[in-house]
């Protein structure tokens, strides 16, 4: 997140922090931001009956969750238990694949599919109600795309595109933010009608 | 009337009966043979003789007759109890009408002409008397009613009725004896044998009748199954203009264009330019002028409105009288609009994407009623000298131009979040923002990084808004909780804040604020300061420039209000969003923004109709509020309150016509019913909050107010030509087998109308009492007997007879 932040601050106007604050499901920290990030392989820790009614309440009141596979879908552990905690937090609500035609695609850059450090999937998941897209689940390791070592250098190679699979994934992340922070903005007649005109023309 | 009659007691057997007269006839004969004198075996007797013994031959079968039939004589009182004939007379308002033969000739009023006509009738009247005929009179207009036989004869009525349905007085007369209500016609049991009817013929619905045996009058006079003869009381000529047809919708939207239009006919005014004026709760607003066509056709006349504001509202169209109108009652018509606003245009500019945005931008966009265009800045000029050329973007350009110059006066909310106006060439434009506010825009500015605390709206915008925004204010990150003002506890922005601890404890702190000042105008624009930051710096601040309404927020993290970990609902809503639909509301002066409603069950009431008022007050917070102290009252549209004693100018009447005190329910509901003793008119209804005692501290409290009309059940005068009510009387005797007459030709009240056969129950008399003197029950009768015989006897043996 903290490349994420990085990469925010040079592409767009948002002013995110420069450091990401790590918060525990229970802990009232967790409503610093309606925007939360879990990463993780294999299995889910635990979360506690009271920190699952707290990421419950979190949703209600209009937070976004974005889970991320780091085994960029070698592994369907970790998809397996964000599918079985979303069921107890979110009876009734299940992750379905996000449509090619969303908003998430084109909050910033026009995208064609959700790429991360692998391109295993071509579709992300989410919990979309009341207009709006309560959680995803990103199969493909964005984070492992955008994360850097102390060196600097991007800790984990992208397969198979390589560099130009990274700056994808990098538009992708920045595509989430600024729907978490825009929402359906670019779902506006206004910028609708723009859009078709211009990609008509080209 | 009385009579004298002679009734037999007893009455023989027939054969009894005919031996009885044989005898009686023999005896007579034989009586008045001797009187004659002449014939064989007869001595000649003296005349007086003669005479003497034919008296007392009588008068001895007189009494015996009396005695063997028992005769009594009897005095009765008896009434004809043949058919009757029901007279109904047009008590309309259309009667009242002056008209005449021709153009320029005297004008007679419908009734009078017909008061001739029945004054002069009187001798045929009584015709029908002897005939056993009963007439009995009642009036119609919107319903029928008897005349008193005082009135009958001049035909005293009042001609002022609201519509003459002559079918419904039909109808009346066709009910069985012992169905209708106490007074109606159907009390007389006499058989119905004609009915005559003294109208103009301007019945409900007259000249929109096209099939003739759909049309009610005529079903309802085949059902009465008597002939009906009719007379016309109307003249051809007649001056007059009438708003006839009103075509107007019962909402409107604000600022949208509507049309009020209505047909106007005319007699007698062929070619007259006319003034028609459109006025709302009494003030003019707009006028044209028209020219009358002639008799009969109707002539368009159309208003375009655009409502400057929501509410309900009396609108009427009126034409300015012309000189020698027959009436100016028809000149005018009103009706009621509801003034609705369209969805809410809401323009929200944000300087960045941010949480506060993302919490405002969910809020209006959540709203159906909402029509939300936004424009983000998502990247500046420094990303986009950074960012890779053949990146597909979704980024449009920011037409500043078309928002902030051609399609500003659309907008009916503004809001400038954290918006660097100048850095994005919005500075120009800023003058046109102040214009439209000033003109009746709503402005908000929310503060943050940027916009307020950079200093973006120097210059005559800064003369709209409540704080000072000439300079730059920065950003204070502090975290703090805010404080609720004097004016803030009052506001309907704020006002919901009251009911919690006043330490802000209960609610999310806020980590950011533009430390902005009061502006030096604050107090010439109606400014309040209803919440503070840290040492007391305006954080929300309000103001009423010119027409306009603004408010500042002089932080970005109000967003807050809406998610915490622990945050509380007030009266089951979140407080960001009571905050901000406040806010919303009272921007656009929205009536849901009051937090007391007045609505009345209907806009408009027909002449009798009850009247139910319905109030609902809300909390603060905007939900039900129970136990609230009310008082109401309802007065005529316009009318004011009485001038003080000590002014010698008397000012215009008031007219409180009801009035009283509510307190509301567990739902905040209150409710009232007025009986329907209002009189023809526009009314306003008002309802406002009272303390315990009745009395209010402080300012006058404002006003929850509704509009409404109370109307005539027809539009009695809205056609006055008398013609087509002639050709329908006409049609109505054809078609019952009547007959036409015509008041003005000088035709006459017919002695022998036309009747419905009616076979037995033909014309007769009831005996309603009866005194009886029994002649053969007494030692008259005997005397009489003994005298009569007794005295031929000794005449005739005196005479030398046997």
């Amino acid at each position: 997140m903290r490349e994420l932040a990085s990469e925010l601050r040079l592409r767009t106007r948002l002013e995110p922090l420069r450091e990401p604050s790590t918060v525990a499901a229970g802990s009232p920290a967790l409503f610093a931001t309606p925007f939360l990030y879990v990463a993780g392989e294999q299995q889910l820790p635990p979360l506690g009956d009271a920190g699952e009614a707290q990421l419950g309440r979190f949703i209600d009141q209009g937070g976004m969750i974005v889970f991320d596979a780091a085994d960029g879908g070698a592994d369907p552990g970790f998809e397996r238990d964000v599918q079985a905690l979303l069921a107890r937090i979110l009876p009734g609500s299940p992750l379905t694949p996000v449509a090619r035609d969303h908003v998430l695609y084109r909050s910033f850059y026009v995208l064609d599919e959700p790429v991360g450090r692998t391109r295993a999937f071509n579709h992300a998941l989410g919990v979309q109600e009341e207009g709006r897209l309560k959680v995803l689940l990103v199969r493909n390791d964005l984070g492992g795309a955008l994360a850097r070592g102390p060196d600097g250098l991007h800790s984990f190679p992208c397969t198979p595109g390589g560099p130009q699979q990274r700056e994808w994934a990098t538009r992708f992340a920045v595509n989430i933010l600024l729907y978490a922070t825009c929402t359906d903005y670019k779902a506006d007649r206004a910028h609708v009608e723009t859009l078709l005109r211009t990609r008509r023309w080209r | 009337m009385e009579r004298w009659r002679l009734v037999a007691g007893h009455v023989p057997d027939p054969l009894a009966l005919t031996l009885l007269v044989v005898c009686l006839a023999i005896a007579v004969v034989e009586a008045a043979l001797a009187l004659r004198g002449a014939g064989p075996g007869r001595p000649a007797l003296p005349r007086r003789t003669r005479l003497g013994l034919f008296t007392l031959r009588m008068l001895g079968l007189l009494a015996l007759l009396t005695v063997g039939l028992e005769l009594t004589l009897a005095r009765e009182t008896v009434r004809p109890v043949g058919p009757r004939v029901a007279v109904l007379v047009d008590a309309s308002a259309s009667m009242a009408l002056a008209d005449a033969e021709r153009p320029g000739a005297k004008t007679t009023p419908r009734i009078d002409r017909l008061r001739s006509f029945w004054s002069a009738g009187a001798p045929a009247r009584a015709a029908w008397r002897e005939q056993g005929l009963s007439p009995g009179l009642r009036s119609f207009a919107d319903r029928s009613r008897p005349i008193a036989e005082t009135d009958a004869d001049e035909l005293k009525v009042p001609v002022d009725g609201p519509a003459s349905d002559l079918a419904r007085a039909l109808a009346e007369l066709a009910q069985a004896p012992d169905a209708g209500e106490p007074g109606l016609a159907t009390d007389d049991p006499r058989p119905l044998a004609a009915v005559l009817v003294l109208s103009d013929g301007l019945f409900e619905g007259t000249g929109t009748y096209g099939q003739p045996a759909q049309d009610p009058l005529l079903l309802a006079a085949r059902a009465l199954g008597v002939p009906i003869t009719t007379v016309s009381a109307g003249a051809p000529a007649i001056r007059d203009v009438a708003v006839a047809e009103l075509h107007a919708g019962e909402f409107a939207f604000v600022e949208n264009v509507t049309e009020f239009s209505a047909d106007l006919i005319a007699h007698g005014l062929a070619d007259t330019p006319v003034d028609v004026d459109l006025r709302r709760d009494g003030a003019l607003v707009a006028s044209t002028r028209v020219t009358l066509a002639a008799d009969g056709v109707p002539v368009p006349v159309r208003f375009e409105v655009a409502p400057d504001r929501v509410g309900q509202f009396v609108h009427e169209i009126a034409v300015r009288p012309l000189p020698g109108e027959a009436t100016l009652a028809n000149n005018r018509r009103a009706f009621v609009v509801k003034v609705l606003r369209d969805k809410v245009r809401v323009l929200h500019v944000a300087g960045r994407p941010d949480w506060d945005v993302r919490a405002l931008r969910t809020l209006l966009g959540r709203d159906p009623n909402v029509e939300l265009l936004s424009y983000y800045i998502l990247r500046s000029v420094e990303d986009a000298d950074r960012d890779d050329p053949s990146a597909e973007l979704s980024l449009i350009a920011f037409p500043t131009d078309e928002l902030f110059k051609e399609q500003l006066g659309s907008f009916d909310l503004v809001i400038l979040h954290n918006f660097d106006a100048i850095n994005h060439q919005v500075g120009v434009y800023l003058g046109d923002i102040a214009s439209y506010v000033q003109e009746g825009g709503a402005l908000v500015v929310i503060g943050g990084d940027m916009g307020l605390a950079t200093g973006d709206y120097p210059g005559v915008l800064a003369t709209t808004l409540p704080v000072d925004t000439r300079r730059p204010t920065g950003t204070l990150t502090d975290s703090y909780r805010p404080a609720l003002s004097d004016a803030g506890r009052r506001h309907p922005i704020t006002a919901w804040l009251a009911a919690l601890p006043p330490d802000w404890s209960t609610l999310p702190a806020f980590d950011s604020y533009n430390p902005v000042q009061l502006a030096p105008h604050a107090a010439s624009i109606a400014s309040a300061v209803l919440l503070t930051a840290q040492g007391g710096a305006p954080l929300l601040a309000i103001a009423e420039p010119g027409k306009g309404r603004s408010l500042v927020l002089a932080t970005g993290a109000t967003w807050r209000l809406g998610f915490a970990a622990d945050l509380p609902l007030v009266d089951g809503a979140r407080p960001y969003d009571l905050l901000w639909l406040g806010a919303v509301r009272w921007l656009l002066r929205d009536a849901a923004a009051e937090r007391l409603s007045l609505e009345t069950d209907r806009p408009s009431y027909l002449r009798g109709q009850p009247v139910t008022l319905r109030a609902t007050a809300l909390t603060p917070s905007y939900a039900p509020e129970p136990a609230v102290p009310l008082a109401w009252e309802v007065r005529p549209l316009g009318a004011v309150e009485p001038a003080p004693a000590n002014n010698n100018s008397p000012g215009p009447p008031t007219f409180l016509l009801s009035e009283g005190t509510w307190t509301t329910d567990a739902l905040g509901r209150a409710s009232d019913t007025l009986p329907g003793r209002l009189p023809v008119g526009a009314y306003e209804a008002m309802a406002w909050r009272t303390g315990p005692s009745g009395q209010v501290d402080g300012p006058p409290p404002a006003r929850a107010r509704r509009v409404f009309l109370v109307d005539e059940p027809g539009h009695e005068l809205a056609r006055v030509d008398a013609d087509p009510g002639e050709q329908r009387l006409q049609a109505l005797a054809e078609a019952t087998g009547g007959r036409f007459l015509r008041a003005r030709d000088g035709d006459a009240l017919p002695s022998s109308l036309p009747l419905a056969e009616l076979g037995d129950e033909g014309p007769g008399l009831r005996i309603d009492s009866r005194r009886s003197v029994p002649l053969w029950d007494g030692p008259w009768a005997l005397l009489l007997a003994l005298i009569g015989l007794g005295g031929e006897a000794l005449l005739r043996r005196r005479a030398g007879l046997r």
